[in-house]
């Protein structure tokens, strides 16, 4: 650049193909996590919605029919506070509490460290709570092996048409608090159909934690999962 | 939501480009965006345009946003297919998994360098 005037004599235009992707370090992050699971011999669950949708009720649920089989922890992702982490350290089961400051979305880097908090417990399954959103956590790859995404019966069966991309990359579409089935207008295959026109592979289980309908086949596919 | 943490992965990114090739500002920057990848496009811009206002590398860099759209491959027939509806195979009729549309890409920058 010309030192006097700041033109732009003796400089000329460079274009340069990258085609890489913009979370590239994330996606590093996320598979140093991988391996590091499954060194250890562990299932790493990432769990994906809005707020309120019932992760935190779900988990509670899991726990209390898993314990006794499955050694389990849990890394919380909030905005703030500490509240999650105590309805799961009430259950018994080490958790470690991840508050974003205010942002959206876990990322890999924040479940590395979560992780190493964890070192000295032992367990085969860990779930992740990602912070309660629909949209900013789908593109965050933290190294799970297995990514869930929960829609309740309260918000609505089209949910999947507003959101494709929550499900165009999850394994797991669970539609929770079936029990408010009957006060809602929610159609059950309406979501599923909708869910499955994005991504066909997703295994879809109704279910309720608080009246426990359905939850045997969650609980099933957990296991069928930590046995390998 | 998160738009504005994509900006700035991106801008460190280009920043460190920008270093290995000497450059001295960054004039164009390509990125492309699957069909579900989550991104809205105007958010997108409007984190860009902020960004920009602090980081003097990008002060005159103009953004390009490409989509792309939603592909599905048959595991059966091995082949990829674009759906209209629902993805499912044209050939076999069976459902595909998806293979593109989730992508976040860096395209192409270009860069004002050293003659």
């Amino acid at each position: 650049m010309c030192e006097h005037c700041g033109c732009e004599a003796g400089l000329k235009r460079k274009e340069i193909t990258l085609e890489k992707n913009i979370l590239e370090q994330n996606e590093h992050l996320a598979s140093k996590n991988r391996k590091h699971f499954d060194e250890k011999g562990i299932v790493a669950i990432n769990l994906i919605s809005a707020p309120g949708s019932g992760k935190t009720s779900l988990l509670e649920a899991t726990i209390a029919q898993l314990r006794d089989e499955i050694p389990l922890a849990v890394i919380e992702g909030d905005p703030e506070t500490e509240r999650d982490a105590e309805r799961i350290r009430r259950q018994g089961v080490p958790v470690v509490q991840v508050t974003t400051g205010g942002a959206c979305h876990l990322d890999a880097a924040q479940v590395h460290r979560a992780f190493h908090q964890l070192e000295k417990e032992k367990f085969r399954l860990l779930f992740i709570e990602n912070v309660g959103n629909l949209l900013c956590p789908s593109a965050f790859n933290l190294g799970e092996h297995l990514r869930v995404v929960l829609v309740s019966v309260p918000e609505g069966s089209d949910k999947p048409a507003k959101y494709p991309a929550a499900f165009y990359k999850a394994d797991v579409f669970l539609i929770t608090k079936t029990d408010l089935l009957p006060y809602f207008d929610f159609d059950l295959d309406e979501a599923k159909s909708l869910a499955l026109k994005i991504n066909p592979r997703l295994r879809v289980i109704a279910l309720s934690a608080k009246s426990g309908q359905g939850l045997e086949e969650w609980c099933q596919l957990l296991r069928d999962l930590v046995s390998g | 939501m998160h738009e504005a943490s994509l900006v700035m992965a991106m801008g460190e990114e280009i920043a460190r480009l920008a270093k290995e090739q000497g450059a001295k500002k960054v004039l164009r920057v390509v990125v492309s965006f699957g069909q579900w990848s989550g991104i809205e496009k105007e958010a997108f811009c409007f984190a860009f345009e902020a960004f920009k206002k602090d980081s003097p590398l990008f002060k005159e860099a103009d953004l390009e946003i490409e989509l792309i759209p939603a592909v599905y491959f048959c595991p059966l027939c091995q082949q990829e297919f674009s759906p209209e509806e629902a993805p499912l195979c044209p050939r076999c009729k069976l459902p595909g998994l998806p293979s593109k549309g989730g992508e976040l890409e860096i395209k192409k920058v270009e860069f004002l360098v050293e003659d």
